[in-house]
């Protein structure tokens, strides 16, 4: 084992152990003490985790890209390690989205789902990721898949807005945003405690993702590992 | 009902074992699974594209104003700089490998 192996590993413990009492306090705030919404009622308590795992995803895919630049660039295995857990990730923030909107959407609209312009976007979004994850398994040779992916990482990231843009032109039945709107400031959109809820559990859903990220990101470290040793023994 | 002899029941086995390898030796080795993965892979990507092209047919064909159709070409036009700049600037990075 290396010699840095021990605290990383225990500074990945506390970080994993703050994001539970995060998600728990958040969960609490927004379950217990934030009032119910005045036209949705408790249902709308779900925007807690909602809205955190969109934003989490987003961030996922902007590590990505991050991470796709990073190794074309530089040619740096860690890069590209970073941007297949970073993309693991946001195909699995992605979906949980998915799945809470749909929790949401059958008593607030009545139905599962809808071709709405934002559930468009998302669904498109998962698609392309997961589109990203087979590619990457598909292709034998290590770095041909590593640059190929990360093609797809920087173009999928880019494209982006465009998506947003014509599926809104598209179609829009989707709540406008609520809580930032250009003409007022946050805290006269809504309750005072159901911002304090979000930001916890935002702040919580933030370092959950890390600390997966962290795990998952020693796991590849480690399939390289056994691969160059593999390698070294001949066989 | 009569069993079948033995030696149909290997023959018919093998031959569905033949079939086996050589598919799977067919999709591993050919990369045509790949070349079918790459219009679902960039499908989603193409969505801006699809959406405009249809928008701007659909104003061509009912005879509409050039105006309604605009924020759809630009939209193209967006994704054609886009695209070309980063074709070009990706292209070198990915080729030498």
């Amino acid at each position: 084992m290396k010699k840095g192996a021990q605290p990383i590993k225990k500074r990945r413990g506390i970080l994993g152990a703050l994001a539970l009492i995060a998600i728990a306090v958040g969960l609490y705030r927004g379950l217990a003490i934030a009032p119910p919404d005045a036209y949705q009622g408790q249902v709308q308590r779900i925007m807690y985790l909602h809205l955190p795992s969109i934003l989490t995803a987003y961030l996922s895919y902007f590590l990505v890209f991050i991470g796709s630049g990073m190794y074309l660039w530089k040619r740096e295995k860690r890069d590209d390690i970073l941007a297949h857990s970073a993309a693991e990730l946001g195909v699995l923030f992605t979906a949980l989205t998915i799945i809470e909107g749909s929790i949401w959407g059958r008593p607030t609209w009545g139905v599962w789902w809808t071709w709405d312009a934002r559930l468009t976007l998302t669904a498109i979004l998962l698609l392309i990721y997961i589109g990203y994850l087979m590619l990457r398994s598909l292709i034998e040779d290590e770095n041909r898949a590593a640059s190929a992916a990360a093609v797809l990482g920087i173009i999928g990231f880019l494209d982006i807005p465009l998506i947003h843009m014509s599926v809104y032109w598209w179609r829009t039945l989707h709540q406008p945003p609520s809580i930032l709107q250009p003409n007022k400031a946050p805290w006269e959109n809504v309750h005072p405690s159901m911002l304090i809820a979000l930001t916890i559990s935002f702040v919580g859903f933030l370092l959950l993702y890390f600390y997966l990220l962290s795990l998952r990101y020693r796991f590849g470290e480690m399939r390289c590992e056994i691969k160059a040793r593999r390698l070294a023994r001949g066989g | 009902m009569r069993r079948l002899p033995s030696t149909w029941r290997t023959d018919f086995c093998s031959d569905i074992r033949l079939l086996d390898s050589a598919f799977v030796r067919f999709w591993a080795t050919a990369g045509l699974i790949l070349a079918l993965l790459l219009p679902l892979v960039l499908f989603p990507l193409m969505i801006p594209v699809i959406l405009g092209t249809i928008r701007c047919m659909e104003n061509i064909l009912r005879m509409g104003e050039l105006g309604e159709a605009l924020p759809w070409l630009r939209l193209l036009l967006g994704f054609d700089v886009i695209f070309l700049t980063l074709g070009v600037l990706l292209f070198d990075h990915v080729i030498e490998s």
